[in-house]
């Protein structure tokens, strides 16, 4: 082996210079032209509501109905099959599917909360900042844009809807393997789509308001107002047309209205994917006899949630502008 | 690299630009114009995100409105008050550098460089959050850099920088401009103008007003001869010597300090060759002089003003 030539340790071309080199460099490698070009805005987003801790905590909340449904379940194991009869109320039917929709029911108004801190500031903090000029002097498109920021909403809610559900899933499978859980083949796929049509609801309804507003927190109110409104307003009018249906044990006219809002709706589509009927406690003196409620029809409620999506989308896309335009 | 014939753009009542015709090319041309002049409409044309009403803009030959062929080439820093505050400068330039299409492989490298440019490499792991004014133009003149534009619509890119930084980014605009590109800055600040180019687009109420070098421009304003301030112990004697000139039109004395002299001239080249002579052979001990008029900002108050 013989040693290569020894290597000049102190002549100046070897030394390197303690200043740094500050000229331009160009750049000559590739600019690709991006399919999923959304992805970038999306993963922004994401990335930017991942860090916050009071996310995290809102996520957590959001699973308490999955995990006070697996408690449940877990504590009907330790019973006997009457009590678990009288307690969870199971028929012999879809009753997973029904454990699940009554999760998810519990679990909305938190996706909504969840839709609202990573969806209320998405394009209001671009339009405070003019950071629109930024991005559409990129070379993306509008629709790359409003992708990006529906998708970054559309995401994080779904993942939160999906994953407590996926892990209560789990527990079933693994624990009522026996007790007729594989007699509910399609569950899986409902909870996807049931979880899909939260996080598309919400994501349309928080960007579509967060287009047309200049500020995170006014994005916020106005998305809090009118989740909260039309659930006032919905209650309201069922409570004065339909109580009483409810106690005569008919709530097939009723259920209709109770959910015209913008929860009910999301609920209503979810409903009709589970396809289960929600036992309540109904006519007086008769509690323990509850009412079977069935999910409102379809084609109505399935033609207001497309209206919510399609409108927040388009409302978007409208508003979305580089620079402001002053008419008139 | 730019062109504009008769492009104009109005917001329903409200004139942006009103039948604009000029070419820019490689070089680093100034945009001038006082506050609604239409200066930013003229940008966002040109970066593709207002379609004029009349006329035609093309870049790199092409229309640029929504044309993400021309948005590849070109390097944007709007003029804007911040931006995505919990975000990081170096994920801020990588994002942008990902929608600019630049791959993951050479996306960090390409920060890097962008970032050491602007001088943001210590403060590129910080949130822009806790950026000052300065830090944030650093990052935006940063994302418009980093896919080496060919193109670069700089907004009012010196806003808020310390006086070092002006220097450093002046310099950086001088040699991209150099380099081949084609770099056009929009500023108040006419003197730093001045030390970047001689190359001007002057535009007033929507309409241009001026363009080319900003020295011929000045000769070619007869209306309003050069002023020349000279410090003189003896400006009254000086005054009266220099009237001799036929091209020199009027000499005024300062009321507050009598050794202040004001020359007005039409023929300055002629005037600044004659006046050291004139000195040394009559002995006048001239301390001072200045043109306060043969300067951008003359320009402009003569063409903007009137």
């Amino acid at each position: 082996m013989t040693a290569g030539p020894e290597k000049p340790t102190d002549s100046p071309a070897s030394v390197v210079s303690p200043i740094a080199d500050v000229s331009y460099r160009h750049y000559d490698g590739p600019l690709h032209s991006r399919a999923l070009r959304w992805w970038i805005v999306a993963l922004a987003g994401i990335r930017q509501a991942l860090r916050k801790w009071w996310f995290w905590l809102l996520v957590m909340v959001s699973m308490a109905p999955y995990a006070f449904t697996g408690l449940l379940l877990f504590v009907q194991t330790r019973l006997g099959a009457d009590v678990q009869q009288a307690m969870l109320g199971m028929g012999s039917g879809a009753r997973f599917a029904s454990l699940f929709f009554q999760a998810f029911d519990g679990q909305l108004f938190w996706l909504m909360v969840i839709g609202l801190t990573v969806g209320a500031a998405s394009i209001a903090a671009d339009n405070r900042t003019n950071a629109l000029q930024v991005y559409l002097a990129k070379p993306i498109t509008k629709t790359d844009y409003l992708l990006g920021k529906w998708m970054g909403v559309f995401v994080v809610v779904f993942v939160a809807a999906l994953l407590p559900a996926l892990l209560l899933f789990l527990y079933c499978m693994l624990s009522f393997w026996r007790e007729g859980f594989t007699r509910e083949p399609w569950l899986i796929i409902k909870i996807l789509g049931a979880s899909a049509v939260a996080a598309a609801g919400y994501a349309s309804l928080v960007v579509g308001i967060s287009a047309w507003c200049r500020s995170a927190m006014v994005s916020g109110a106005l998305s809090a107002g009118v989740y909260f409104a039309s659930s006032i307003i919905a209650f309201v009018l069922w409570a004065t047309l339909h109580l009483r249906d409810l106690r005569a044990g008919d709530m097939t006219a009723g259920v209709l209205v109770q959910n015209a809002s913008l929860s009910g709706v999301i609920k209503s589509v979810a409903w009709n994917i589970y396809d289960v009927a929600i036992r309540m406690p109904g006519r007086p003196g008769r509690m323990f006899t509850p009412v079977e409620i069935h999910p409102p029809e379809l084609w109505i409620m399935l033609t207001a949630y497309v209206a919510i999506v399609v409108g927040g989308i388009i409302g978007a896309r409208i508003r979305i502008r580089a620079v402001e335009v002053i008419s008139g | 690299m730019i062109t504009l014939s008769r492009a104009s753009r109005w917001y329903g009542q409200v004139i942006g630009i009103n039948d604009v015709s000029c070419e820019i090319g490689p070089g680093l041309t100034a945009l001038l114009g006082p506050n609604g002049a239409g200066k930013s409409t003229l940008m966002k044309l040109v970066t593709g995100q207002l379609r004029p009403t009349t006329g035609d803009v093309l870049v790199f030959r092409e229309r640029p409105f929504a044309n993400t062929r021309v948005f590849r080439r070109i390097g944007y820093c709007p003029e804007i008050e911040s931006c995505y505050e919990d975000m990081t400068g170096r994920e801020f330039v990588s994002m942008l550098a990902a929608l600019a299409g630049i791959p993951s492989s050479q996306r960090a490298s390409r920060c890097a460089d962008a970032l050491e440019l602007v001088g943001m490499t210590a403060a590129a792991s910080r949130k822009i959050g806790g950026y000052s004014k300065g830090m944030r133009q650093r990052v935006k003149i940063a994302q418009a850099i980093v896919h080496d534009p060919d193109l670069l619509i700089l907004d009012e890119p010196l806003n808020g920088l310390d006086p070092v930084g002006r220097r450093e980014m002046t310099d950086l605009f001088v040699k991209l401009a150099e380099s081949g590109k084609c770099v056009v800055v929009s500023s108040h600040i006419l003197y730093e103008v001045e030390q970047m180019t001689r190359r001007i687009l002057l535009i007033d109420r929507g309409r241009m007003r001026a363009m080319g070098d900003v020295y011929q421009i000045r000769a070619l304003i007869d209306a309003h001869p050069h002023r020349v301030a000279i410090t003189c112990p003896e400006a009254r004697r000086l005054a009266r010597r220099l009237l001799e000139f036929p091209y020199v039109l009027s000499a005024s004395l300062d009321r507050a300090d009598d050794s202040r002299l004001t020359v007005e001239t039409r023929q300055p080249d002629q005037f600044y060759d004659d006046l050291p002579r004139l000195a040394l052979a009559d002995g006048y001990q001239v301390t001072e002089f200045e043109s306060p008029d043969n300067n951008l900002e003359a320009v402009f108050r003569y063409l903007v003003k009137g």
